[in-house]
């Protein structure tokens, strides 16, 4: 490279690998910071007692509609609006949104947990007062909500374009350099910049799957509205009927449940059910998701449940945008392998740190020689 | 200007398809999936400790 005089394409992305990744870094270096500890969000709500410790599944637990009756009773301003099962991460207990009364959306939801051997009620708290809800916040959605998410996602593409256009910068550079070697005491920019080229073309695979998820959760939020306002709409629309009382809907969740299990393929089991009367169902019909085992376990299928007769009017799948966000998530958060993946994420969000600011270093040394070099040439001539 | 960057891309892939296989895979494979993703580390770690150059 030395003897010839680089591209258009190679000073271009130098170009681009400089500036773009100058105005990244300090947002990046917030994302990797708070990424850090989102990675471990569940041992951090489990030993703060945010979340409470999973009692497991004894095979003798009580009908869900007891567990309904417990929340409506202890909170009779408020309704359910929704009612999530892990059998994973919280084997035993009984995720459940209260909202107050007149609401049909998410945004003043609060978090109930039963006990599903007891139907009682255990710890309360509400994701935004946590920690890690604050660092959620920050991390998804800069404290502006929608808008922040698409920030985000525009931050992402910034972080995309650094790694695809750093690629291109460092071929040369690979050429005349052995990989993993290290030019120790020639100075600390040869140093610093070989350190730099060695650990990013080590995370790069990484980084690529976690940007680009980041990417696509930025639109999470926009591809759920649109999912609502179109095709949710429509099936809305199509199975309007009359409504139902939505704080004791006729048919109560357990036979929703079931109903659901019925619909949906062999094997396959309930995650989450949405009542009657939210933004999310009609006025009419429980919305309940079910899932399989590996992917399908993230693909859900939306079945409709008749909250008046029982019966299942329609099953849809998730349209392709909403299945790719849904996937994104695991994949951004590296939280769907247990405590070895978590660590391999928590090492590679490290690495990137580094060439982070190691990549700023590089840029300011070299402005400095170059003050230099010119003050020199100045004086001398 | 392609050629140098062949075992980059190719360790790159390896680590993508052992992050996504893992979501996938169920039991004893996460264990192959997981050494796949972690793959680019290791070799990086294991060169670091047979160059000094």
């Amino acid at each position: 490279m030395s003897s010839e005089t680089p591209s258009r394409w190679y000073r271009a992305n130098l170009w681009l690998h400089r500036w773009v990744s100058l105005v990244v870094t300090i947002p990046f270096l917030i994302l990797c910071l708070t990424g850090t500890v989102l990675i471990f969000h569940e041992e951090i709500d489990a030993a703060m007692g945010i979340v409470p410790v999973s009692p497991g599944l004894t095979g003798d637990e009580r009908p869900l509609a007891e567990s309904v009756d417990t929340v409506l009773a202890a909170y009779p301003d408020q309704k359910i609006i929704y009612l999530g099962i892990d059998a994973e991460e919280h084997p035993g207990l009984a995720i459940i949104n209260t909202v107050p009364l007149g609401d049909t959306g998410f945004d003043r939801a609060a978090l109930r947990f039963t006990s599903l051997a007891t139907a009682k009620l255990t710890e309360e708290r509400i994701e935004s007062e946590t920690l890690t809800g604050f660092l959620l916040d920050l991390h998804a959605q800069w404290f502006l909500g929608p808008v922040g998410e698409l920030i985000g996602a525009f931050l992402a593409l910034l972080v995309l374009v650094s790694l695809l256009s750093g690629l291109v910068v460092y071929a040369p550079h690979a050429r005349r350099v052995a990989f993993g070697a290290l030019r120790k005491g020639r100075g600390p920019r040869l140093l610093q910049l070989d350190l730099h080229n060695f650990i990013g073309t080590v995370v790069l695979g990484w980084a690529l799957v976690v940007t680009l998820t980041g990417f696509l959760l930025g639109f999470g939020t926009l591809a759920t509205g649109l999912w609502a306002q179109g095709e949710l709409a429509h099936v809305q629309a199509e199975y309007g009927g009359e409504a139902v009382d939505v704080r004791a809907p006729p048919i109560n969740v357990d036979t929703a449940y079931r109903a659901a299990l019925a619909a949906a393929p062999q094997g396959w089991h309930v995650s989450s059910i949405m009542w009657p009367g939210t933004d999310y169902s009609t006025r009419r019909h429980y919305t309940v998701l079910v899932g399989g085992s590996g992917l399908n376990e993230r693909l859900v299928r939306v079945v409709l449940v008749d909250a008046e007769t029982g019966e299942v009017p329609g099953t849809a799948e998730l349209p392709w945008y909403l299945k790719a966000i849904t996937l994104s998530e695991p994949l951004h958060f590296g939280d769907y392998g247990g405590m070895p993946l978590k660590l391999l994420w928590t090492a590679c969000t490290w690495l990137t740190l580094f060439i982070t600011g190691n990549g700023a270093w590089l840029w300011w040394n070299r402005r400095k020689s170059r003050r230099r070099q010119a003050v020199r040439t100045k004086a001398i001539s | 200007m392609r050629r140098p960057l062949i075992p980059v891309l190719l360790l790159a892939a390896v680590s993508i398809i052992g992050i996504v296989a893992m979501l996938v895979a169920e039991s004893v494979w996460d264990w192959a999936f997981l050494a796949m993703a972690a793959a680019p580390l290791v070799l990086g770690a294991a060169m670091l400790r047979h160059r000094r150059d």
